[in-house]
């Protein structure tokens, strides 16, 4: 499946992407791809993920892609953000994507 | 969208490195009180060194799951299952043990989700989890799929603009994500290679933010049926 053109904006948000804000574990996702944009505005608390495809990830994920621009906003000294073109974050595995 | 077919879609796990348990599928379908069985297989990627076993069991609190290595042999109620390998080049580490099981039909509609555990040297293998997904019927519906392309720019004219009714939704908050982690989506998803193109979400305040909110089961260590994607 694919989101060619995505516009995705949240504010005070956790986890953010254009196809999927949180996945949990023991999920698959495959054959899947976006283009367009995905930002943070502004965080809620310190889950700061944020993906062009997918913000957090906990579960399997293979045969995606994502051409998309991903925007996080300036944290604080004590804050984080984890930004990335295709995953946020990640704590699962990953097969040619 | 609608309500597809079902087809399993578990597929191998990734390797481990070390002495560890492989299994052959994550995520096995099975009917509720079905007279057949459904099977995988186990074996060490690695030499033990030693003697060893893999105990293949249910958390205690699941009922009505039976594991056998005969598949003509279901005894009810045996939950848990030991699998003996053996070390060095004449050893049977690397060959595959197959584990049949069955699930009994319970006293409701509800599909659910089933961990079977193994546990290989005094751990749980988390390289080795498996998830049953027990259907009432093998018609069950498992979830949804896109039958055609979707566009948010309604009016074709290059943008979601106020002319396009995605930008009205929520008062130009547009889409709103599917599921959330205290509700989140359990299910599958097919796209069958179908795009929604011109997605647009302008939200605030939404702890996780997509097409899908969140995916997966609400517990933490749940289901494998969350899966946008099309096969």
């Amino acid at each position: 499946m694919g989101l060619p053109h995505a516009s995705v904006t949240a504010a005070t948000t956790r986890r953010v992407g254009s196809l999927i804000g949180h996945s949990r574990l023991a999920t698959l996702v495959t054959d899947c791809w976006a283009t367009g944009s995905v930002t943070a505005a502004s965080f809620a608390d310190q889950f700061r993920y944020v993906g062009g495809l997918i913000g957090g990830n906990r579960g399997r994920v293979g045969a995606a892609y994502a051409g998309v621009s991903v925007t996080v906003p300036d944290v604080d000294t004590t804050g984080f953000a984890y930004a990335g073109g295709l995953i946020g974050n990640v704590s699962g595995p990953l097969t040619a994507s | 969208m609608g309500c597809p077919a079902y087809s399993d879609d578990g597929g191998s796990p990734p390797a481990v490195s070390g002495p560890g348990v492989r299994l052959n599928r994550t995520t096995l379908r099975v009917t509720e009180g079905a007279a057949a069985s459904i099977s995988y297989n186990v074996r060490l990627n690695a030499d033990p060194g030693a003697a060893t076993s893999v105990a293949a069991y249910t958390q205690l609190s699941v009922t009505g799951v039976t594991l056998s290595s005969d598949n003509s042999t279901f005894v009810p109620g045996s939950t848990g299952l030991t699998l003996n390998f053996t070390p060095g080049s004449s050893g049977n580490w690397n060959t595959n043990q197959t584990v049949y099981v069955k699930v009994a039909a319970d006293n409701n509609s509800d599909a659910r989700n089933i961990e079977l555990i193994h546990e290989f040297a005094g751990r749980i293998a988390r390289e080795a989890r498996l998830w049953l997904r027990a259907v009432e019927s093998a018609n069950d519906c498992e979830g949804y799929e896109l039958t055609s392309d979707l566009d948010f720019d309604t009016n074709d004219d290059g943008s979601v603009t106020s002319a396009d009714a995605a930008l009205a939704w929520g008062a130009g908050a547009g889409w709103t994500p599917i599921g959330d982690v205290s509700n989140a989506y359990d299910a599958v998803f097919r796209g069958h290679g179908h795009t929604i193109s011109n997605l647009f979400i302008n939200s605030s305040g939404v702890a996780n933010v997509g097409l899908f909110g969140a995916i997966g089961d609400t517990m933490p260590a749940s289901p494998a049926w969350a899966c946008p994607t099309p096969v």
